[in-house]
C-alpha cells in the first residue's frame, strides 16, 4: 500500500471539506451582513456573546486562522501530490513542506498569544501547555517545525543526490 | 579552491577522441563530457586510474588546483 497516496486522499477529503465550509461561512455572513437585519452575536465555545470590537476582533482571528489552515492543507497536498506525481527528492515538495511548516508554525504561536491576550482581557490568567491538547498550539507548534525539518531533509537528500549522480 | 579537469589537452596530446576514451574505459560519452567540462563534483579513484591507464600519465597531468582569486 502506498502510504502517500493514502496520505494525499485524506488531503485532498480535508482540503475539499474546509473549502466547502469556507464558502459556506463566506455565504452565511453576506447573507447576516446584506439582506437579512437580525442582530450579530458572536457563538463561542460556551455562549452567545453580545457584537462588540473584542468579539470583532476574535471573529476576524478566527477566520484568518481558518484560512490560514486552509492554506497550509493546500500547500501540504500540492507537496504530496508531487512526491505521488515524481519523487520525494523534489525541490517542489521541499518548497511545499517548507512554506506548509512556516504557516503553521507562525499561526500556532500567533493563536498562543492571541489565547493568552484573549483570556488576560477576561480577567483569566491561565497557560495552556498540555502537549496533548492540540488546541495549545503547543503540538501545532512541533508539527510545523518538522515540516520545516522534513523540507530540510529533502534539500540535503536533493544535494547529495546531484552529488551522486554527478560523481564520474 | 577549483580543481580543473585538464582532460581534453591530455587528449589532444594523445591525439585521442573522447568517445574513443570513452568505450575504452567504460563511461557513457555524456559522462565523459561532464568530466571535461567540469561539471563533475567528484570522480571515482577506478575512474580515474582507467583514464591515466588509457592516456599513460599521471593523475596530476589530468587534475590541476587553481585558487579562487586566479580567478
Amino acid at each position: 500500500m502506498d502510504l502517500s497516496k493514502v496520505l494525499l486522499l485524506l488531503l485532498d477529503f480535508f482540503f475539499f471539506l474546509m473549502l466547502l465550509f469556507l464558502l459556506l461561512g463566506i455565504g452565511f455572513f453576506a447573507y447576516v451582513s446584506f439582506v437579512d437585519d437580525m442582530p450579530l452575536f458572536i457563538i463561542t465555545e460556551n455562549c452567545a456573546e453580545d457584537f462588540d470590537y473584542m468579539a470583532l476582533i476574535r471573529l476576524l482571528a478566527e477566520v484568518t486562522s481558518y484560512i490560514t489552515f486552509v492554506a497550509i492543507v493546500y500547500f501540504l497536498r500540492k507537496g504530496v501530490r508531487i512526491m505521488v506525481k515524481h519523487h520525494i527528492f523534489n525541490f517542489d515538495v521541499a518548497k511545499c513542506f517548507n512554506i506548509s511548516g512556516l504557516l503553521l508554525t507562525l499561526m500556532s504561536i500567533t493563536t498562543l498569544i492571541f489565547n493568552f491576550s484573549k483570556d488576560l482581557y477576561d480577567g483569566l490568567f491561565k497557560i495552556n501547555l498540555d502537549p496533548f491538547d492540540w488546541k495549545s498550539g503547543i503540538f501545532l507548534v512541533i508539527v510545523g517545525l518538522f515540516l520545516m525539518l522534513m523540507s530540510r531533509v529533502i534539500k540535503a537528500g536533493l544535494e547529495l543526490k546531484s552529488e551522486n549522480e554527478l560523481t564520474i | 579552491m577549483k580543481i580543473v579537469v585538464n582532460l581534453d589537452i591530455m587528449l589532444a596530446k594523445r591525439k585521442m577522441k573522447s568517445k574513443d576514451l570513452a568505450d575504452a574505459i567504460g563511461i557513457t560519452t555524456a559522462n565523459l563530457s561532464i568530466l571535461k567540462t567540469g561539471k563533475a563534483k567528484a570522480i571515482r579513484f577506478a575512474t580515474l586510474a582507467s583514464i591515466c591507464k588509457e592516456l599513460d600519465c599521471q593523475p596530476g597531468d589530468i587534475l590541476e588546483y587553481v585558487d579562487d582569486q586566479c580567478f
